[in-house]
């Protein structure tokens, strides 16, 4: 009964983890398709593996860039806007 | 008599109608256009010259416990580590991957709400269930899987052929290079892969094979064909995901919907069938070694299914499948899979060998054609070095848990080892 207990606070833990990446903004797709075109507009596409090799959509003009390495976004100006794709 | 035919020919068929199979067609037609049906052809004949040799009637490596023949032949300690290293990487790796493709799809082209990694846990969820359930259940169920995903890929190949679009065969490109004939041989020989399990009873494994894998052929050459008709060559080529492309560009979004549910049925069957298939090599190993005394076996077959479970959900939730090493490691599970053929052809050959059948040293030159397959697959391919190395360490890593069985249950051992060893000599 002990472990159930621990395993289910593990668990409530895990699915709450989502919330404490809440200050970064999250676009829906309707957003992103209202600043196609811009100029100031950065995409860039963090998905690796399968992620980003079985999926159906790719965002045309989206950078493909390892999650881990984004020097590339240090390139280009800051105020620009920055969209991160990653799932 | 239709069913268990029904039922091995679709275990046969699992890997050949999976999303990764499809892609390696794809990408094969891509590069090669209307040449790649050549060798695409020859594999064929390769694949069914193993089939006549593994299900030899008078090697009936199909009737018995088929790991006990390939440790008489090779010795019980390669035999332990390559079944090991096929099965396990066979079964741990390929699904990992699928599973992810298959949350993909439902995700993209069914409902956009549903998370596809929730969606990818579901299947394995319900497919380790239909075993805990019964091995009766899996087993029926893997004709459906496998029934359905022939359908789908049916309708989009009749939809292909008999739609708007003008057939423009003297249009398609050729690499007519005789350089190019070798590798793709070779690639396509991995297309035939599922073949080297009986089928029920074992006495039609033979035919039964050979008439799933010519089903396969021709439903899979049909494919190719329809996908060369719609879709540019090089698009095919260079494309991650070629089938839902041909499938979009054949029917549109109806197109799209059917190209889903291939995928997502023929995940399951993938993951099932190998789940059956992997169970049964590795059940067939144990109760060789650990046999108890009053023959039944040690290990329950369940725990397979569960311990494989376990596993594929380890790895998909640590992220696996967002490493780009995983369709390296997939494509070195499928290399063990062509070497444990090979080593399945060296003990038919061997067999017939002793038993002096004529014509039976011509066998041993088929028995050649799978590792050097392997050996030249690895050369060729981009990330060479690190497919070495995984090749290297999961060899190692089987060698060692063999070695440490065999040592710590060397008393044991079942007496008919020895007694089967003995005869040899």
């Amino acid at each position: 009964m002990k472990r159930v207990f621990t395993l289910l606070i593990i668990l409530m833990v895990l699915a709450a983890s989502p919330l404490f990446a809440a200050s970064v903004p999250i676009m829906d797709k309707d957003e992103l398709k209202s600043l196609l075109g811009s100029e100031n507009l950065v995409i860039l596409d963090v998905r690796t593996g399968r992620d980003w090799s079985t999926s159906e959509f790719k965002i045309k003009d989206a950078l493909r860039v390892d999650g881990r390495d984004l020097s590339v976004a240090m390139t280009y100006p800051k105020d620009n806007t920055f969209v991160f794709y990653c799932a | 008599m239709a069913r268990p035919f029904l039922i091995s020919g679709s275990i046969s068929l699992s890997w050949m109608l999976s999303p990764d199979a499809l892609i390696i067609l794809g990408n094969s037609v891509g590069q090669s256009g209307i040449m790649f049906f050549t060798p695409f052809a020859i594999g064929l004949i390769l694949s069914i010259l193993a089939i006549v040799l593994i299900h030899h009637p008078a090697v009936t490596l199909g009737t018995g416990n088929s790991f006990t023949l390939l440790a008489t032949s090779t010795g019980l300690l390669p035999a332990m580590a390559l079944t090991l290293a096929s099965r396990l990487c066979l079964v741990l790796l390929l699904p990992t991957g699928m599973l992810v493709t298959a949350g993909f799809s439902f995700n993209e082209t069914f409902l956009y709400w549903f998370p596809n990694f929730a969606f990818s846990f579901l299947l394995l969820g319900i497919i380790l269930s239909l075993h805990l359930i019964g091995n009766r259940i899996a087993l029926v169920a893997q004709p459906i899987f496998i029934g359905l995903t022939l359908c789908c890929l049916l309708l989009l190949c009749l939809s292909g052929l008999f739609g708007p679009q003008e057939l423009k065969l003297m249009q398609l490109e050729s690499g007519d290079k005789f350089s190019l004939t070798m590798p793709l041989v070779f690639t396509a020989l991995l297309l035939f892969l599922g073949y080297d399990q009986p089928s029920s009873p074992p006495s039609d494994s033979r035919k039964n094979n050979i008439w799933t894998i010519v089903a396969g052929f021709l439903l899979l050459a049909a494919w190719g064909f329809v996908s060369l008709q719609y879709v540019p060559q090089t698009k095919l080529s260079n494309s991650t995901i070629p089938y839902i492309i041909s499938a979009r560009e054949i029917l549109g979004q109806p197109g799209r919907i059917i190209m889903g549910i291939a995928v997502i049925s023929g995940t399951c069957g993938l993951v099932n069938g190998l789940f059956l298939l992997s169970s049964r090599s590795l059940q067939q190993m144990t109760d060789h070694i650990f046999l108890s005394s009053n023959g039944s076996s040690v290990l329950n077959t369940r725990i397979w299914q569960i311990i494989f479970s376990l596993f594929i959900g380890i790895f998909m939730a640590t992220g696996l499948a967002g490493s780009e090493k995983l369709n390296i490691y997939m494509y070195g599970a499928l290399l063990f899979w062509l070497i444990m053929i090979g080593m399945y052809c060296f003990t038919a050959a061997s067999n017939l060998q002793k038993q002096q059948r004529r014509g039976a040293q011509y066998w041993y030159l088929l028995t050649a054609v799978f590792p050097l397959a392997a050996i030249w697959l690895i050369c060729i391919n981009p990330h060479a070095t690190t497919l070495v190395v995984f090749c290297f360490i999961v060899l190692v890593i089987s060698s060692t848990i063999s070695t440490g069985l065999i040592w710590y249950h060397r008393n044991k051992i079942n007496k008919s080892i020895q007694d089967s060893q003995g005869d040899i000599s």
